[in-house]
């Protein structure tokens, strides 16, 4: 190979300028290692351009980037190496600095959204220590809240649990409570009405106006005792018959007022347990002189047509 | 052994020459070392490298402060990018300066974006930076040398694209709407000058 043409043709400033392919830039590598001559030549142009606009920066300036790299390599520090090995990419750097040659300023609407390109992924690239750091912050903050979450929803369901058991046990209190309250209610009033009755009973009694006549039986061989009161100017009547034999089916007491031969239907009536005064007809302007107790019919009878069980005269 | 390799560099640093025999081993150790994230690799990198990329920096942003800015930001993406360089992506002195040159050419955009963002379109957006970087030659830097604007102007516009602006020899044919030989012949006629002017010699 002609060392001298090569070195005339150019592509060693090409070279050096970075407007070589990567194939050229490959092969004068390669030359490179070969020829003294060719390094002498990239060296001499390379130095060339080099000072062709060289300017010293302040020295201030390198205090500045090293401290500016000592950070980074700190972050490096920190870094896991996968991150590191992520961050190297080749993808990443190829878009941003593989190609030589700005496409700036001919073929501008291309090149625009390249410069939001570059910031883009340079900030990826900046970025991706912080950015892993604050993921992994992230997600430990995530588990942390999901393990709170989990943790509260946990005793949600026990005291949900615990309350529809407590809901539960009072839900049936309450219907026992209910029923109680009922079967209390049902009481009260049965005993409110039986106290009526006692106290109309004993206001029956008590009252002095009231006539108190006594039936016996009318024959020695029967058991039976019956009280009758009796107001002679409004006519209520009253009877206490419970020591009467049991009735047969389809039978009733009747009471008969006599009045001279006349016997007056008093009303019908069959014995109860717990009421010790029966109502009777009221008889107003009647002055009779005997009551009797007949066995009749349910309905009654117009006139007695059974023995006179007992019987009770008045005095006068 | 790292102790030696970067022994061997920081000589080759102090007894720097144009010439360097075997700067392609050289730059091969200090590669690795900067793959390593090695702080006395970046610290020669800064050394090396510092003034060209500052140079060229400050005459795309046009203010030392921001060029500043874009030199650090450039060696943070050199180092988070490091690990990405191969050679055939050309010498490293190319791609840190590639690095450096867009970031400065990405921080003027910005820039007039958020100056005008709401004035003005893509396009007056490109013409202005356009204009803006026609004009760069003929401002006078502190530091620029004197040889720099003996430079031919053919020359001079041809090293600047390319250097500045980052344009390809096939986009700089385009736009002086020179054939694409004149472009390449123009462009070693400039280093050849550059190099006569510098001192820069080999010796055949």
């Amino acid at each position: 190979m002609d060392i001298q043409a090569y070195i005339s043709s150019g592509i060693l400033e090409s070279y050096v300028l970075g407007l070589a392919t990567p194939e050229e830039n490959l092969e004068v590598e390669r030359l490179a290692v070969q020829h003294a001559a060719i390094r002498e030549e990239i060296a001499a142009i390379q130095t060339a351009l080099e000072s062709y606009a060289a300017t010293a920066p302040a020295p201030s300036l390198k205090g500045k980037v090293m401290s500016k790299l000592d950070e980074l390599a700190e972050q490096d520090d920190r870094l896991s190496s996968p991150f590191v090995a992520v961050q190297k990419g080749d993808n990443e750097s190829e878009d941003d600095f593989g190609e030589f040659g700005y496409d700036y300023p001919e073929d501008a609407d291309a090149d625009y959204p390249n410069v939001y390109d570059d910031e883009e992924s340079d900030r990826e690239i900046t970025g991706i220590g912080p950015y892993v750091a604050e993921t992994e912050r992230k997600r430990w903050r995530l588990n942390y809240w999901t393990a709170a979450a989990c943790v509260l929803l946990g005793l949600s369901i026990l005291a949900n649990l615990y309350f529809y058991q407590r809901w539960r046990q009072t839900e049936t209190q309450l219907v026992e409570a209910n029923a109680s309250q009922q079967l209390l209610a049902q009481r009260t009033r049965n005993l409110e009405q039986r106290l009526n009755v006692a106290m109309h009973t004993a206001s029956v009694v008590s009252n002095p106006d009231y006539r108190i006549v006594s039936l016996r039986p009318v024959s020695q061989n029967m058991q039976a005792e019956v009280v009758l009161y009796w107001h002679p100017v409004n006519g209520h009547l009253y009877i206490a018959a419970n020591k009467l034999p049991p009735l047969p089916k389809g039978k009733k007491y009747q009471l008969w007022a006599i009045v001279g031969d006349k016997k007056m239907d008093a009303g019908v009536f069959a014995p109860k347990q717990d009421e010790t005064l029966l109502v009777m007809k009221t008889m107003p302007n009647m002055r009779p002189h005997a009551f009797a107790v007949t066995m009749e019919d349910e309905q009654g009878s117009p006139v007695p047509t059974s023995d006179v069980y007992v019987l009770g005269k008045l005095e006068t | 052994m790292f102790f030696g390799i970067s022994s061997f560099i920081f000589t080759s640093n102090e007894t720097r020459n144009p010439l360097a025999r075997q700067i392609t081993l050289a730059e091969d150790q200090l590669v690795a070392l900067l793959k390593q994230h090695d702080r006395k690799g970046f610290e020669y990198l800064y050394d090396r490298y510092s003034a060209a990329l500052y140079g060229v920096v400050l005459r795309i942003v046009r203010t030392e402060e921001v060029a500043e800015d874009v030199v650090q930001e450039a060696f943070v993406k050199i180092w988070k990018n490091v690990a990405a360089y191969d050679k055939s992506k050309g010498t490293l002195f190319t791609w840190v300066l590639n690095i450096a040159r867009n970031t400065a050419i990405d921080k003027v955009r910005t820039q007039d974006f958020k100056q005008q963002a709401s004035i003005q379109d893509l396009e007056q957006n490109v013409s202005m930076l356009d204009r803006q970087a026609n004009e760069l030659p003929q401002v006078d830097f502190i530091g620029m040398e004197k040889h720099v604007a003996q430079l031919r102007p053919e020359h001079r516009l041809v090293v600047d694209y390319l250097y500045f602006k980052g344009y390809t020899q096939t986009e700089l044919a385009e736009e002086l709407d020179i054939p694409l030989g004149t472009v390449k012949t123009r462009i070693k006629a400039a280093i050849n000058h550059l190099r006569e002017l510098m001192g820069v010699t080999v010796k055949q």
